[in-house]
């Protein structure tokens, strides 16, 4: 149990579904500040999953250190599930609801999804996530998060918006650490993390091609990564 | 490109067992493409035909002194093993006359080659060799004689040496009577996708460097049992010589507490290990269990959508979301808390024709379509579905937080031991700082320094080896599966009818055990390979099977069937694939499955297929003919009989019932029997 300023207390499980809420709003203000909003549903968990694999390029901690790969790119059920959730409290919009057939019968929800400007708690809500400002931010770390997320999502807006999505499937880590049906684990369980996730080693390695004794910063191995992955996905 | 053998003649001479129709004439039988089927009740020598055909190929050595067909080690000897005494003997012994003059002559073509191989029975040895028609000049000596031929086979298989010729003849193409595991021997698996998938210069460095590595650990374990034994003469000397008794004594028993520490140590390290894959599993298998049940929601959730949005077209997205979600779920997506009454509130009003929103009644409407009802039939299966998939996936949870509570507890156990041993490891130390020098002491001590010296080299020997194999697994882990979609869709159409429950072939990376020593838990390398995944009852989606006694014996035997015949097709296009009593463990239904599945395997391309049958249980044999050739004839099928019942020397038990087992035969061939 965790005891919050309020007095009130939360439990691990609420505390998980609140976290999981502020990270889809701060991967949703990103993608708005660069004008790739609003996410279809694969290109939003894509985004997601981007932003874990390649989050030490940032010096930040994964958001989840794994993912089940599956038919059609990275999944994350529980950010669908406080996604949709904020939908209901009225943070999120979404449009063209639909759903999608999965194998054995099954259906998964997708939709595009977008922050909901019209929302009375919206604003105050992403303020103090540090969106706006360092100043504003409850926890910095949010802060630095919201302006790697920002990187990432320019880097992105660098790919033909409806193939981000893809961008995954050539992604170095999703594709070479494991199989189909399986889990890749770049962070969670892993004995080295830069051995674990050829992502963040192919990032890094950009540098190599400057002349010695130069500088690159972090948002430019975003850049150059996403324009590997534009580049993979065209077979150049 | 390997190449594996298409038989095309098989002739026995003067071998007693076998006096042929008419008598003398022995047995020269035309492998046509298509189907052989051995028939002959037991005793008669169906086994021994089959392995006259291994043994033409292998000749008097194998993967082991014992004929090389079980579990294989870990690593792949360097060079085939000579047959032990008794098994060079198999066919001298079972005849009066030693079968000194008998001969199997086996004629096969491998890839664009015809070869033909003579070989006395008596002793297995080589006594001329044909290739593309044309005499091969043999040394005068017999192991040279075999050398010249062990790499003429491996040169027109395609694979780096003899060694890798044997192992695909028992765990692809030679599927005999004690079922040697290609799929469910890890070992085995691994070596085929080395040979079958790597150049051969890399495949055998692969080979070598294993050996290398199993060597370099073997020494390392041998050593240190000698530092442990030579530690304790060590002290028994530093106790002789030593006055201070009280010292010894406490040295003693320190050192007794640190032994027990260190095997304590060893034993956590491997629990840690184990609980370490435990855990890996339960992950994977509660991830999976998630992803169905959200998909079993989901497929309710689209039948409550469709639903409304017919019902009421213009309800926007958001509204018509939270409808779906309330009416699917039976807590509420905003503050948790349980919903059902709300849900059965709203799903009796949808059924009314009322608005979902303001309860209004049909005639008070505006904006609606028609009255439309759920499909509640469709719906309570869903339902149903989704219960089946929260079971699991609380299951899963549940098996998840039991594991990694274990692993946790052990880990903790684990520090605390190597707290404890750090510890006493430095009293000890100091205790023997108050012990008396002495020359014997000294010279235990000597030797044990270069003990440790000489325990590092090999450690090292190891290390760089294993490094070197890690390296090299990684660098071709794309050559290794570059085949793999074909592997897994192969594998996925003959298994579909093989067996009854759905089963699939998945990649994973598995990790060799070469090394024997405990505490070894961080030196892994990873290799490609597969496992198969089924459904089952009670489980709403496929569950990883990655050991035999995970399945039944019938689907671990058709699981592999699938999985040999899919290299076959993948590696080599066609080939003989000889397979013994198809029926040994299958029920009636599964021998039709098989039946057909091997028919369709021997009509493609210019595959054959041998098959042994002991007319007791006949069903796959008639399967077998119905699939592949079901407008034949009684005469043409039976000319795809090898029929020991004629060609063989008579048992009591044929002398006394020929006409009936002439009777069964006929049945299983033409199918009469059912």
């Amino acid at each position: 149990m965790i005891e919050i300023a309020s007095k009130s207390v939360l439990t691990e499980r609420q505390l998980a579904k609140l976290k999981q809420q502020c990270r889809i709003l701060l991967l949703l203000d990103a993608a708005e500040l660069v004008g790739i909003a609003p996410l279809p549903s694969e290109r939003l968990h894509a985004f997601a999953y981007l932003a874990d694999v390649l989050s030490p390029v940032w010096d930040l901690p994964a958001f989840d250190g794994k993912v089940y790969k599956s038919d059609g790119g990275p999944h994350y059920t529980e950010l669908q599930k406080e996604l949709d959730a904020l939908v209901i409290l009225d943070l999120v919009q979404v449009s063209n609801l639909h759903y999608e057939a999965r194998a054995n019968k099954g259906a998964r929800i997708s939709g595009s999804y977008g922050l909901n400007f019209d929302s009375n708690h919206l604003e105050s809500i992403v303020s103090a996530l540090g969106t706006r400002s360092q100043e504003e931010a409850i926890d910095p770390v949010d802060f630095a998060l919201h302006k790697y997320l920002v990187q990432l999502a320019g880097a992105l807006a660098t790919i033909p918006d409806d193939q981000i999505e893809s961008a995954t499937q050539v992604d170095v880590t999703y594709r070479t650490q494991a199989e189909i049906h399986n889990v890749v684990d770049f962070a969670e369980w892993v004995d080295s993390r830069w051995e674990a996730n050829p992502s963040w080693r192919a990032a890094e390695r950009f540098k190599a091609f400057l002349p010695e004794g130069s500088m690159m910063l972090p948002g430019e191995k975003l850049y150059l990564y996403a324009s590997f992955l534009g580049r993979a996905m065209h077979g150049k | 490109m390997v190449h594996l053998p298409i038989l095309t003649k098989l002739q026995v001479i003067d071998y007693e067992m076998f006096p042929g129709d008419p008598p003398g004439s022995g047995i020269e039988w035309h492998f046509q493409p298509g189907v052989t089927v051995i028939a002959g009740i037991n005793g008669l020598g169906k086994t021994t035909l089959l392995s006259m055909i291994l043994r033409a190929l292998t000749g008097p050595y194998d993967l082991s002194g014992d004929g090389g067909s079980g579990q294989l080690s870990v690593v792949m000897p360097g060079k085939p093993t000579r047959l032990k005494p008794k098994h060079r003997r198999l066919f001298q012994d079972r005849v009066s006359d030693g079968a000194d003059t008998a001969k199997v002559l086996l004629s096969a073509t491998i890839g664009e080659t015809s070869i033909t191989i003579d070989r006395w029975l008596k002793d297995l040895s080589l006594e001329s060799l044909k290739v593309s028609e044309r005499g091969i000049v043999l040394p005068s000596e017999r192991e040279e004689r075999e050398e010249v031929f062990q790499s003429k086979l491996a040169e027109l298989f395609g694979l780096g040496n003899f060694v890798d010729v044997l192992l695909v003849l028992h765990h692809v193409i030679l599927f005999y009577e004690n079922r040697p595991g290609a799929l469910w021997d890890p070992n085995a698996q691994r070596q085929l996708l080395r040979a079958l998938c790597l150049d051969q210069e890399e495949a055998l460095h692969v080979a070598s460097l294993e050996r290398e590595l199993q060597s370099a650990d073997s020494q390392a374990r041998n050593i240190h049992s000698r530092i442990t034994s030579t530690e304790s003469r060590w002290q028994i000397a530093l106790q002789q010589e030593s006055q201070a008794k009280g010292v010894l004594a406490k040295l003693s028993a320190e050192q007794k507490l640190l032994d027990a520490e260190l095997l304590d140590a060893e034993r956590l390290e491997g629990e840690l290990e184990r609980l370490h894959d435990a855990k890996k599993g339960a992950r994977l298998a509660y991830e999976r269990a998630k992803i169905e049940r959200e998909e079993a929601d989901g497929a309710i959730e689209r039948l409550k959508y469709t639903s409304l949005l017919r019902h009421f077209p213009s309800m926007d997205d958001t509204t018509n979301l939270v409808l779906s979600r309330i009416m699917t779920e039976n807590h509420c997506l905003v503050c948790n808390a349980s919903a059902k009454e709300k849900r059965q509130e709203l799903e009796e009003q949808v059924a009314q024709g009322c608005c979902p929103i303001c309860g209004s009644k049909p005639e008070a409407q505006d904006n609606v379509v028609a009255f439309h009802e759920f499909d509640q039939v469709k719906l309570d299966r869903e339902r149903e579905r989704v219960e089946r998939a929260k079971r699991e996936e609380k299951t899963q949870f549940n098996y998840l937080q039991s594991s990694l509570k274990k692993y946790e507890q052990t880990l903790i156990q684990l520090e605390s031991v190597q707290q404890v041993i750090q510890k006493r490891t430095l009293r000890n130390k100091k205790l023997r700082t108050e012990l008396p020098d002495s020359v014997t002491s000294n010279e235990y001590e000597n030797a044990l320094n270069s003990l440790r010296k000489e325990y590092s080299e090999w450690s090292g020997k190891r290390a760089a080896r294993l490094q070197e194999l890690r390296t090299l697994f990684v660098d071709r882990k794309d050559t290794i599966t570059a085949k793999s979609t074909e592997i897994v869709s192969a594998f996925s159409e003959l298994i579909k009818v093989l067996l009854v429950e759905d089963a699939r072939l998945v990649q994973v990376s598995a990790e060799p055990k070469y090394m024997q020593a405990p505490g070894q838990s961080g030196e892994r390398v990873e290799v490609p390979a597969y496992v198969a995944e089924m459904t089952a009852a009670a489980r709403p989606s496929f569950v990883r099977r990655q050991y035999p006694s995970e399945v039944s014996e019938s689907q671990r035997e058709l699981i592999d069937l699938a999985f040999r015949l899919a290299l076959v097709k993948v590696f080599s296009g066609s080939c003989t694939f000889a397979m013994e009593t198809p029926e040994a463990s299958l029920d009636g239904v599964a021998m039709e499955r098989i039946g057909q599945a091997l028919a369709t395997f021997s009509s493609l391309g210019n595959n054959r297929l041998v098959v042994t049958s002991n007319l007791t249980n006949v069903g796959v044999i008639t399967a077998i003919f119905e699939e592949s050739s079901p407008d034949s004839n009684l005469d043409s099928r039976m000319q795809r009989v090898l029929n020991l019942l004629q060609v063989a020397a008579p048992n009591r038990a044929l002398v006394k019932k020929r006409e009936r087992y002439n009777e069964l035969l006929v049945e299983a061939v033409s199918g009469t029997n059912q």
